[in-house]
């Protein structure tokens, strides 16, 4: 068993390791964000006093006359369209309570819910008694938000959402997601990613075939291959640097850290100067490729 | 420990991982977490360390005092430990919930530290019978408590004792 180990260093301060100039404006609940009162209040801020104050902690974003305060860590705030990836924890009466990382447990109901057996089926007495066979407590699944009035409702009405087969969870900060048009998909390393908003990023094999996807209900539970493996376990580092160095997720950018990451053996890729140098890098290269 | 719940794909996941030495965060079967240890982080004890092991933090801090040997052992000091599971670590840890996973590690280190090769107690001893070094052994843990033990066991041993003589004991235990 080798263990490496390392002289005491000093710990760097986090805007030299960042080594950008960071001309956000930066505050903290309590704090004057404007003095000028022609400006409107946006989320996170409130008046006080003639002045305009933060109620989060977070950075500042102005658009126009709209002045709001965007935080740097909180839990998922759904919105409507939104996909999700949660985890059931408790099967009610006619609905599943669902943990997606928000204030309140979202609510699945048993209507809102793909049955194997086509989509039109009424939601007879046995299919509520048959619940916990579709899904149990520890279950994932991807789903959609439908509305949200503090408890976020859930639903998966197209086949493309359901259970979730064999594959790895990565929790992150929702913040930390980039809203896009599409948030499943197909990376050409030969792994498949859902970018959940609410910050549960699932990265599971690409099935080979695009079989007609009975929403999951059928678990395939063979054993996936060592190279598939080795690629998500990669992809799940390469997602946990980025997010240590607070950077957007979404398919390039991964993708570019991923390739960055290709040097480096899987288990390196968790020390913290092999993070930095793969996320510099990749850096650049989005850099690059916007300018 | 903290509990998380699994569906059965991804246990079977990480089962076939294991099996053929692939944990899920790419490392092997016998390969370690990054670890860091921080010394000297609190000002008012004799030796004090701070271990992070993946999302387990871990505060020990030793307090060196005078006191008076145990009857059966008149010629050995002896080591005093105290677990505070907070419940600032998870909402598990609220009220009383802490207390008897802090007992349960307390009395593990008690049996580890027994022993004659882990820390030597004769060093302990001033003059028998009379006086001896007890060291206080304070054990906090904040964040996840995944593997209490093992930090805090990697904590008590970074431990320094400059006082008297006795000599500086910096030891890694792997």
């Amino acid at each position: 068993m080798a263990m490496e180990m390392r002289l005491p260093v000093a710990r760097k301060p986090l805007s030299e390791r960042l080594g950008r100039d960071t001309k956000k404006h930066l505050v903290v609940p309590g704090d004057t964000i404007t003095t000028d009162t022609g400006f409107m209040r946006g989320h996170g801020t409130y008046m006080g006093e003639e002045k305009l104050i933060a109620s989060v902690a977070g950075s500042v974003e102005r658009v126009n006359k709209l002045i709001c305060v965007k935080a740097l860590k909180t839990r998922y705030i759904g919105e409507v369209g939104d996909i999700v990836v949660g985890r059931i924890t408790e099967v009610q009466q006619k609905r599943w309570k669902v943990e997606t990382n928000s204030r309140l447990d979202s609510v699945l109901l048993l209507s809102s819910m793909n049955l194997p057996g086509g989509e039109l089926r009424r939601r007879s007495a046995e299919d509520e008694l048959a619940m916990r066979g579709f899904l149990q407590e520890g279950d994932l699944i991807s789903v959609q938000a439908v509305f949200s009035d503090g408890a976020v409702s859930l639903h998966t009405r197209s086949l493309k959402y359901g259970k979730l087969g064999q594959g790895v969870l990565v929790q992150v900060s929702p913040s930390l997601v980039k809203r896009q048009k599409t948030h499943f998909h197909d990376l050409p390393c030969g792994a498949s990613v859902i970018l959940g908003n609410n910050g549960f990023i699932w990265i599971y094999p690409t099935p080979e075939h695009k079989e007609e996807e009975a929403g999951g209900f059928i678990a395939n539970l063979e054993p996936v291959s060592l190279a598939d493996r080795e690629v998500i376990s990669r992809l799940r580092n390469c997602i946990i640097s980025l997010v240590t160095q607070r950077m957007m997720l979404y398919d390039t950018s991964i993708l570019y850290c991923y390739e960055a990451s290709l040097p480096h053996q899987i288990k390196d890729i968790l020390k913290p100067e092999i993070m930095e140098e793969i996320v510099m890098e990749t850096r650049q290269r989005l850099l690059e490729q916007e300018g | 420990m903290a509990s998380v719940t699994l569906s059965e794909a991804e246990k079977v996941y990480i089962v076939h991982g294991v099996q053929e030495d692939l944990r899920v965060d790419g490392r092997g079967c016998e390969d370690y977490r990054c670890v860091e240890v921080e010394t000297d982080v609190v000002s008012n004890t004799s030796g004090s360390a701070r271990v992070k092991l993946g999302h387990t933090d871990i505060l020990v801090g030793v307090k060196a005092e005078m006191g008076t040997p145990k009857l059966e052992k008149p010629n050995e000091g002896y080591l005093e430990f105290f677990v505070d599971c907070s419940a600032s670590a998870t909402p598990e840890f609220e009220g009383r919930g802490g207390d008897d996973l802090g007992t349960e590690i307390a009395n593990t280190l008690y049996r580890i530290f027994n022993n004659k090769s882990s820390v030597d107690l004769k060093t302990l001893c001033i003059s028998p019978r009379e006086h001896c070094w007890v060291l206080y052994v304070d054990v906090l843990t904040g964040k996840r408590v995944g593997k209490v033990l093992h930090a805090s066991l990697q904590s008590v041993v970074h431990k320094e004792e400059s006082l008297g003589p006795k000599r500086q004991k910096v030891g890694f235990l792997g």
